[in-house]
């Protein structure tokens, strides 16, 4: 009795049938269970493995900062500033203590990194980030003001990139930091010539490589980089009569007791080339001088502004200017002028937003510019600054940030490693499924072909094609190279997985079933086996690429791979081959590295989740 | 089994063939000119021209390229690999000390990954789900996706210079070391590039282990064995581990053989002069006779390691070879 009740009459069903065709109506549970798409079913088994869903997550951050995180970061990856190389993650070249009260403040200096500020009771504060690295026992750090000089009182600091000179009252000269090239003390024969005439110590300069002084019976003294300073040559003219320097990298601009101007250095330099006849001539009456490092600026007393030098970075162009000027200041690659009224103008390069002058800054009374950093005080002693922060993941030995590389890198690694399991995947899919299909003398001859490639070593092969190869082309058409020579070269055993999977497939059950039934062999084909396959081979996409991002990073970082200057996560990785850059420079090969590894992992994570998602089986491993 | 053994060689010898054409067009392909590396560069003109039409004429470059294929091929054969023009010496005698350390390298790596990797494989696939399992599953997962030169930046960088218990790379010198002392830095150059190389086939080898045990255990005659009351430890290694020796044979057939070849990046980055290393140095200095070589090497012990592999099958499973 009640067995029959359970059971629908055939009258009754058809009606659900019919009803079907046109009313859709809400299914019980155990229906919809059953018509869960194998879509759906694949979803549900892999948000259900932890590891999976880890992986997800960190494949797509890395594809976040990689491409949209390309979008926004500016596409000067390849920009580059010599000074500044190898500088540590940090951001805090301008932060300077809260404590700083502007109006003790005399000066403010800042190296490539750090800055210094001279307080009025001739003591030292020092802010930013040490741009040096220990070397073996002694000491070149910067930051850290040497115990000898916080007795003394400091009347005069400057410094270059990697070095600070300090001036005190009895007329020493102190200097510390980077002496690589002896900058940072004062040479023999310099103490003796001095010693001898009585002079003592007027003005202190200092520059990257080098260190001058001006003393006071108006003699210039330069130590520092052989190379470099061998170009400044003193003429008779000169000797005894200057009066004030501004300097660049490679030239001087010096100003003369006689009112007229002279330039030293590298002659070939627009520096020295193009200064205005007027100026030589003594004929202007200058106030001031400054120079950045490949421009100098010239202020008369009319308020006449004279600039020459690089084109480059639109620094020769003085925008106009509807007051006086009070002061100019120069840093490495641009102008702040000082206007009456107290707001700032700049002009110059602004990649390392040099230019970037805080919006709500209130009239200032004093600025200060040095290297990439700008600090203004205003009135009420408050402290300003604005200019280069640092960089977050360090910068490379060109000086390039290594954020925007990784960023612009990423972009790279990603899409050769998808271009070339593009490659792979369609070349697999091709020799596998015809052999699969034709079987007899298609099969062996394409599987003899796999046998061939397979019998390749890849490593080696991969890298003496892309040499042999590589050396013809340009670098951009090298990036397809690399594309290519991954793809050829891996496909074999994915083509030996999808030809052993369809021969698999066809022996079936329900395949003998679906011909029972009468279905097309075509059906039988696209519907029953190759569902199966391609299974197979999309697993086998998430696990390839993750190999494929490994080859590209081990090509590139051997040198053979994506060539400079077009970043990649491998290439970045290359400079590692020196032993400096592992012991001193960790974040230039670290950071690279470990996105590698990242991207890598989560490609595994992910293949491996899918392979559990697909095939219900797996589970049990 | 000798009929098997045969026709395997006998599929070999195109295949051979077929990857001596492609080397031969990729030295075709190498920028340079060979005959100029081979001369002298201090010869006044006249001089410097007679020379090197001789040496072209020599090279045998005057001929067409199939010839040139087929007298580089059987001089190959018979053992003739050319002049090496990075070293000035023929390549056989250059090849020869790059090949020892690589050896001596890889002895201790397949040493350490057979002898953990196997065990290991087995204990994982027989707890699986154990902490023990997902332990070593969490390392192969690591080590696997690690690239290379990546662990060996991190090895030297903590182990060589933070901590300084190892040298920076390089090798032994012989000059200034003897007995006891030398065998100890040989020890102690090889730890680093042994581990590093170890640390990821292991990773590679315990994932494959571990699946085909899987499979095994998974099988009916699994279930048979157990209700028959056997002790656990014969159903695993007499029932399951011997019908899982197929894929685990592969790999450590291809281990074995891996012995010879060098890893260009390992090598590379620890200055360990092996025979990887060389092949870099060799394609940087466009010594084309010695990259050929070196590939041809390669290729030659990979379809070796294949043909016993393929062997070894026959051997552990008489299904194969009776088909």
């Amino acid at each position: 009795m009640s067995n029959q009740q359970q059971k629908p009459g055939v009258f009754a069903s058809i009606c659900r049938c019919l009803k079907g065709l046109f009313v859709r109506d809400k299914l019980s549970f155990l229906d919809e269970e059953a018509l869960q798409t194998p879509f759906k079913t694949i979803a549900k088994n892999y948000f259900r493995n932890k590891l999976g869903i880890i992986g997800l997550i960190v494949f797509i951050a890395c594809l976040l900062f990689s491409f949209v995180g390309s979008q926004f970061a500016p596409s000067t990856f390849t920009y580059f500033e010599l000074t500044n190389g190898n500088l540590r993650p940090s951001t805090n070249y301008l932060n300077f203590p809260k404590d700083l009260d502007g109006n003790r403040v005399v000066k403010i200096v800042s190296g490539i990194s750090f800055s210094f500020a001279l307080m009025d009771d001739g003591q030292l504060v020092s802010w930013g980030t040490e741009p040096n690295i220990r070397q073996e026992n002694v000491s070149d750090y910067v930051l850290a003001i040497p115990e000898e000089i916080r007795s003394k009182r400091i009347v005069d600091i400057t410094t270059g990139g990697r070095h600070v000179l300090a001036l005190d009252d009895e007329g020493e000269l102190h200097g510390w930091g980077y002496y690589g090239h002896g900058q940072t003390t004062l040479p023999d024969d310099v103490r003796r010539e001095m010693e001898a005439s009585g002079a003592s110590i007027d003005q202190i300069y200092a520059a990257t490589m080098w260190s001058a002084i001006v003393t006071s019976d108006k003699n210039l003294h330069i130590w520092g980089s052989q190379q470099t300073i061998q170009n400044f040559k003193l003429t008779r003219a000169m000797r005894g009569h200057v009066v004030k320097v501004a300097t660049g990298d490679n030239n001087m601009l010096l100003l003369l007791d006689d009112g007229s101007l002279a330039v030293i250095g590298d002659r070939s330099s627009e520096f020295h080339g193009n200064v205005p006849k007027e100026l030589t001539e003594g004929s202007i009456a200058v106030v001031d001088i400054v120079a950045c490092n490949r421009n100098a600026l010239v202020l008369d007393a009319n308020g006449d502004i004279y600039t020459w030098g690089s084109t480059m970075d639109g620094l020769t162009r003085v925008p106009a200017f509807d007051q006086d000027v009070r002061t100019i200041e120069a840093g490495y690659k641009h102008f702040n002028a000082l206007l009456e009224d107290g707001s700032v103008v700049s002009w110059g390069a602004n990649q390392l937003s040099q230019l970037d002058t805080p919006k709500d800054m209130p009239a200032l009374t004093a600025i200060y510019a040095d290297y990439f950093q700008n600090y203004g005080i205003d009135e009420d002693g408050s402290i300003y600054a604005w200019g280069n922060r640092g960089y977050i993941l360090g910068s490379d030995e060109f000086g390039r940030d290594m954020l925007h590389r990784l960023i612009h890198g990423g972009r790279i690694s990603l899409t050769v490693g998808a271009i070339a399991i593009l490659i792979e995947v369609i070349i697999a899919l091709f020799i596998g499924l015809t052999s699969g299909f034709f079987g007899k003398w298609v099969d062996h001859l394409l599987m003899r072909t796999t046998d061939v490639f397979s019998a390749i070593p890849f490593l080696p092969i991969a890298i003496t094609l892309s040499y042999a190869v590589g050396s013809l082309l340009s670098e951009a058409q090298r990036l397809y190279l690399i594309m290519v020579v991954l793809g050829v070269l891996t496909w074999m055993p994915l083509a030996r997985m999808i030809r052993a999977q369809l021969l698999v497939e066809r022996e079936k059950d329900f395949v003998l079933a679906a011909k029972a039934l009468g279905i097309r062999q075509q059906k039988i084909m696209w519907r029953h086996i190759l569902p199966n396959v391609f299974n197979l081979v999309i697993v086998n996409i998430t696990l390839g690429y993750a190999s494929l991002l490994l080859y590209e990073a081990i090509l590139s970082f051997l040198g053979f791979g994506v060539a400079q200057p077009t970043p990649s996560w491998g290439n970045m990785l290359t400079s590692a081959q020196n032993s400096a850059v592992i012991q001193y420079y960790w974040w230039r090969w670290f950071i690279p590295g470990l996105f590698v590894v990242l991207a890598a992992l989560s490609s595994n994570l992910i293949g491996d989740a899918l392979r559990e998602a697909m095939d219900p089986r797996e589970n049990e491993r | 089994m000798l009929r098997y053994v045969i026709k395997r060689l006998l599929i070999l010898i195109p295949v051979f063939l077929c990857i001596a054409v492609i080397l031969f067009g990729v030295a075709k392909m190498m920028p340079g000119d060979p005959v100029r590396a081979m001369l002298p560069s201090n010869l006044k003109h006249d001089q410097y021209q007679m020379a090197y039409d001789a040496m072209y004429r020599r090279l045998g470059l005057d001929k067409s390229i199939p010839e040139q294929f087929f007298a580089w091929f059987f001089n190959m054969l018979r053992g003739e690999f050319g002049w090496s023009s990075m070293n000035n010496r023929p390549v056989i005698d250059v090849i020869a000390e790059p090949m020892r350390n690589t050896v001596i390298l890889n002895i201790g790596v397949i040493f350490l990954q057979l002898l953990i990797a196997i065990p290991v494989g087995i204990r994982c696939a027989v707890k699986r789900m154990s902490v023990f399992d997902n332990a070593w599953q969490v390392f192969s997962l690591i080590f696997w996706s690690m690239p290379s030169f990546f662990l060996s930046l991190c090895f030297l960088y903590l182990f060589s210079i933070h901590l300084g218990w190892l040298p920076f790379g390089g090798m032994p010198s012989s000059v200034t070391l003897s007995g006891w002392a030398y065998f100890f830095a040989w020890i102690r150059h090889m730890v680093l590039p042994a581990t590093v190389l170890a640390l990821i086939s292991i990773a590679y080898t315990i994932r494959i282990v571990r699946n085909s045990m899987i499979d095994a255990l998974n099988q009916d005659y699994i279930r048979t064995a157990r209700a028959k009351g056997l002790k656990e430890k014969t159903v695993i290694y007499s029932h399951a581990f011997r019908n899982a020796l197929i894929p685990i044979s592969t790999v450590v057939v291809f281990t074995i053989f891996s012995l010879f070849s060098g890893s260009p990046v390992t090598e590379s980055v620890f200055a360990w002069h092996g025979i990887g290393r060389m092949l870099i140095q060799a394609v940087m200095m466009r010594d084309t006779m010695l990259i050929v070589t070196l590939n041809a090497f390669f290729a030659v012990i990979s379809l070796v390691a294949v043909l016993v592999a393929d062997i070894v099958y026959g051997l552990v499973d008489p299904r194969v070879r009776l088909s």
